[in-house]
């Protein structure tokens, strides 16, 4: 997967969109209460769960936001499945 | 967990002056950009190709392993060196946080857009600014809550 830092956005290896990481509530996800035996955490605000994407591959993540658009990523820059491009956008 | 205000910012001077209108408060502050999050590149001519390429070192190791080298001197000429820039844009160089007249001194806020900068984690030799921050209304400023545990990871939800 490609996130374009700059806007938040996720796309396929072949370029596809999959999503825009957005969160209302500015959330972090070290604040997030973790499920037991889980990589995955819940938000108590909006009462979704936040999917962990350091683990999951690309076909997991597509059916995700195919399932639920509005699912919730939580997606680390250094994480080894992603590659992160446009961090500043320069002009 | 508990849903906190958003402070939204103001980055144009008509933005400013049309929330001013609306009854916010702005709290103008000068852009100072933070030394970390300054990189350093240089421009490599290729002589074959005659094509250019932005570089960091000789050598730019990037994500995944690739590698690029720039030290064979037959194939690449250095045509502008190296030198350090901040690497953010922003509509001026001013911006102004819209404090609503509501708040309360204590109030817990979410500063959506900071314009402070803070450093938000390091992604190979990228340092990342942090976009927004908690932080608490004093009564006259904002008292931003940084955590460089939670906050310099290069993490994001949504």
């Amino acid at each position: 997967m490609i996130f374009k830092l700059a806007t938040k956005e996720l796309f396929s290896n072949k370029g596809a969109f999959i999503k825009k990481l957005h969160c209302p509530y500015h959330i972090k996800w070290q604040e997030l209460d973790s499920f037991k035996s889980s990589a995955h955490k819940t938000c108590s605000l909006c009462k979704k769960t936040i999917y962990n994407s350091t683990d999951m591959n690309e076909s997991q993540v597509v059916d995700l936001v195919a399932r639920d658009p509005e699912a919730c990523l939580k997606i680390d820059l250094n994480q080894n499945n992603i590659k992160t491009v446009g961090v500043y956008e320069r002009t | 967990m508990k849903e906190l205000r958003v402070i939204k910012t103001a980055r144009r001077i008509d933005d400013i002056n049309k929330a001013a209108e609306l009854g916010f408060t702005p709290l103008v502050k000068k852009l100072k950009p933070l030394k970390k999050l300054f990189n350093t590149v240089g421009v490599f001519r290729n002589k074959n190709t005659n094509k250019i390429e932005e570089a960091e070192d000789y050598v730019e190791y990037r994500q995944y392993g690739d590698v690029t080298s720039y030290e064979d001197e037959n194939e690449w000429e250095l045509v502008v060196p190296f030198y350090s820039y901040y690497p953010y844009k922003f509509a001026s160089d001013y911006a102004a946080y819209l404090v609503p007249s509501d708040i309360k001194k204590g109030e817990k806020v979410i500063l959506e857009d900071l314009i402070q900068d803070y450093y938000g984690g390091s992604f190979w030799s990228q340092n990342i600014r942090v976009e927004s921050l908690q932080a608490i209304w004093t009564g006259e400023d904002f008292s931003i809550l940084y955590d460089p545990e939670t906050d310099g990871v290069c993490t994001w939800v949504g």
